[in-house]
């Protein structure tokens, strides 16, 4: 988390502000003195680092990394039927031009909602 | 003067399209500059190019418009399946909010959806899925230029019109210094969008 936060050039206060974390949580986490923070404030940090979401829940515990592929292939698999379907046209307005997992099934459940068709299992 | 041109009708995209298709059959494919003129004239767009005029837009068109938190990296998304459209923007707070990201996206997937009715049209202008993306993006900058710039036109108008030689001077300077940095701050819109949107 101090890697992210350094690469992003952030310091303890202005990721205290952007992801309303108080600083003295984010530095005693970081520092290993504290417990992983709760999903949700894994969501508003991995906004302020951009990184994806999964990947800060996988690396504090609370996605395994074999649940992590297993939901990846799942995703892919559901991802490659959606820009199969020749009666199905779409576009998105990227950062970049990488899709990450959270992007492809966010696409699959757009999918799902139009067509009516069910491609992931929805707990 | 306006230029002729012919405008199908209904309004419908369908409609836009097959108008810009018949402007513009002597020298296809258009520039996005040329299609967000059609898009602007065909719309009757005079006012502020606002989210609310371009949501009623769509709305004519019967493209269904939504506003949601959306994963990183994603801006918006469109889709097409079986007649049904979609576009969906991702909300901003902040800054962002007034200075038309919004508004820049839902342009960005409306050209996306016009692109859809220009193949099936036969009439493709974008030579692969990158080039509609660079398209799609100089093609929301245009149209929301296109727009302000009848605005500052207007205000001009109205400052040449001013009776004091002084006061008319420094309101043609004043328009024109704002025209210049709004129009400098359209064209990089995207480019901050990174930091405004944090």
């Amino acid at each position: 988390m101090r890697t992210l936060r350094k690469q992003k050039g952030l310091t303890l206060k202005q990721v205290e502000k952007a992801a309303e974390v108080s600083n003295a949580y984010i530095s005693q986490f970081e520092r290993g003195l504290r417990n992983p923070p709760h999903p949700e404030i894994l969501n508003r940090l991995a906004k302020v680092y951009d990184v994806p979401a999964r990947e800060l829940m996988v690396a504090a515990g609370y996605l395994s990394d074999e649940a992590e592929a297993e939901s990846r292939r799942k995703v892919d698999l559901a991802y490659n039927h959606v820009i199969s379907d020749p009666n199905y046209h779409h576009g998105t307005r990227l950062k970049g031009a990488t899709l990450t997992l959270d992007v492809k099934r966010f696409i699959v459940e757009m999918y799902e909602k139009t067509t009516g068709r069910k491609l992931l299992e929805h707990a | 003067m306006e230029p002729e041109t012919s405008i199908q009708q209904p309004i419908s995209l369908s409609g836009f399209c097959r108008t810009v298709v018949i402007n513009c059959s002597a020298n296809w494919p258009p520039s996005e500059e040329t299609i967000a003129q059609e898009f602007v004239r065909f719309f009757q767009i005079n006012g502020i190019l606002n989210l609310e005029t371009l949501e009623f837009i769509c709305r004519n068109l019967e493209i269904n418009v939504s506003q949601r938190q959306l994963p990183y990296p994603l801006r918006g998304h469109n889709c097409i399946y079986e007649g049904k459209r979609e576009i969906v923007i991702g909300t901003v707070a902040g800054t962002a909010e007034y200075l038309g990201i919004r508004e820049h996206t839902l342009l960005h997937e409306f050209r996306e959806l016009i692109e859809y009715e220009f193949r099936k049209q036969e009439h493709s202008v974008a030579a692969s899925a990158v080039d509609l993306e660079s398209r799609a993006e100089l093609f929301a900058t245009e149209a929301r230029s296109l727009v302000s710039m009848k605005n500052w036109e207007w205000l001009l108008e109205g400052a040449a019109n001013i009776q004091s030689r002084f006061w008319q001077v420094a309101a043609i300077v004043a328009v024109g210094i704002l025209m210049m940095v709004h129009h400098f701050a359209s064209l990089n819109l995207p480019r901050w969008e990174d930091q405004l949107t944090k």
